[in-house]
């Protein structure tokens, strides 16, 4: 009974205010004195999208010729289970997410999308993804017709064109972006704040990224309070993990 | 173990891409498809004229013959000549050695074979003493010409034995015998490769790169 306890109590995920006790005990270990709950909010909500980014894959490390980053989303499972939480997926039918309008049929993008991971028709056939500047040399390609088996889709602003208009329902897997964590509190009777769960963000992550995130804030509190130690230790996290 | 064309399809794309093909593959089975048919054709081409410098006769291994029925054909009104339409030009054999027989059914079973001259004796072998009832084809690239003395019965068809290279339904055996199905495949990777060190250009910049 003990030991499905202890289990419990590690997998449970982590709640905001025991991320907070982390970064305030990494804070007053540098004697940074203390760290308000808006300091802490915006320095972990910046952190986390960071490392979301580092997830799905940086930008800044694409060569030219070569958009692979050196770590990148379905890289491995490691990578991939680490986004899961944010994982998604809609069904769009005509109506609902799709538009058919004057033979342009358009799929509107989930509230809170960040990454398209896939898009497949009803029948399970891929929907893939063509720049605008290749759209007029696809249409009029004469090795592929478009239909089901060919469908692809141009991305827009806040939806995307599908082709052919003849498809009636989309399924879509997704990444939503991490949502921002809340410390929500109460003041005791000196003013002082004190958490409460009630109107309180907890972050989605798994346990063992937590300490990825929080390491990222202790760098940007460092930034934030000109102080190299706390720099150096969220950069000692970033580089090595540890 | 039978091969499909769509298993054909589907090995030379794991094959390209090292794993699955994920949903940003270019590679579509309808590009793949005229890969594998061109390369099918090369093949069969090749083992008729090897088996031509060992036995001396050009012939197309069974595996890869078919027999098209042509249900379809016009009568021209100015030279009386029938036509129709195959499925794809013959091989390119020499002496016609990619078409193996052509005969009318559909009326009182298969026909005696229509008898095959070239393209340069069109013009005058009518004008040749020939068999009774002999009636004679030839081929202009998919267009299959016939010649008889008499008008077609309505109802007549014409079947084609001939080797292809396509295939009418992609679940369907691929039309190659299992001991060249091997050099298919490689053919087209070896295709195919040359355009993994092809730099596309993904940048709109207005130059052609």
């Amino acid at each position: 009974m003990w030991g499905f306890f202890v289990i419990f109590v590690q997998n449970s995920p982590m709640t905001v205010d025991q991320c907070y006790s982390i970064l305030r005990f990494i804070v007053r270990k540098n004697q940074l004195g203390s760290l308000s709950p808006t300091d802490f909010q915006f320095a972990f909500n910046t952190a986390q999208r960071n490392y979301y980014d580092f997830l799905v894959g940086r930008i800044e490390q694409y060569r030219y010729g070569s958009a692979v980053p050196r770590v990148g989303l379905n890289m491995t499972d490691n990578v991939t289970s680490r986004l899961m939480p944010f994982e998604s997926s809609s069904v769009l039918t005509i109506g609902s997410g799709l538009t058919l309008t004057s033979g342009l049929l358009t799929a509107s993008k989930p509230t809170g999308i960040n990454k398209l991971l896939a898009m497949y028709t009803a029948n399970n056939y891929r929907v893939y993804r063509i720049e605008e500047n290749r759209f007029a040399e696809r249409i009029q390609d004469s090795i592929d017709p478009i239909d089901e088996a060919n469908s692809f889709y141009v991305e827009q602003n806040t939806n995307w064109r599908i082709y052919p208009s003849t498809l009636s329902s989309l399924t879509l897997k997704y990444l939503t972006v991490p949502a921002d964590v809340v410390w929500a509190y109460t003041t005791d009777g000196s003013g002082r704040p004190v958490y409460t769960s009630t109107g309180s963000t907890d972050p989605l992550w798994n346990n063992n990224d937590i300490d990825e995130i929080v390491g990222r804030a202790a760098k940007i509190i460092g930034v934030s309070f000109k102080e190299p130690t706390l720099s150096q230790f969220g950069q000692g996290v970033i580089n090595t993990g540890e | 173990m039978i091969v499909t064309t769509n298993q054909m399809i589907d090995r030379v794309r794991r094959q390209y891409y090292n794993d699955y093909p994920d949903d940003a593959s270019v590679l579509t089975d309808n590009e793949l498809l005229l890969h594998i048919n061109d390369a099918v054709a090369q093949v069969a081409t090749k083992q008729a004229n090897e088996a031509y410098s060992v036995d001396g006769i050009t012939s197309v291994p069974d595996g890869y013959l078919t027999t098209f029925k042509l249900t379809s054909f016009t009568k021209d009104a100015d030279t009386n000549y029938y036509y129709s339409t195959l499925p794809h030009p013959p091989l390119g054999l020499h002496s016609n050695s990619a078409v193996n027989s052509v005969f009318f059914t559909g009326t009182k079973g298969p026909s005696k074979p229509i008898l095959y001259v070239s393209a340069n004796e069109v013009d005058y072998f009518r004008s040749i003493p020939h068999p009774p009832q002999a009636a004679y084809y030839w081929i202009e690239g998919t267009t299959l010409y016939m010649w008889v003395k008499t008008d077609l019965p309505t109802g007549t068809k014409v079947s084609v034995r001939m080797a292809t290279h396509v295939t009418s339904s992609l679940d369907a055996s691929i039309n190659v015998p299992p001991d060249a199905i091997g050099i298919v495949f490689d053919i087209v990777m070896q295709r195919l490769m040359v355009r993994k060190n092809i730099k596309s250009d993904h940048v709109i910049d207005g130059v052609e790169s």
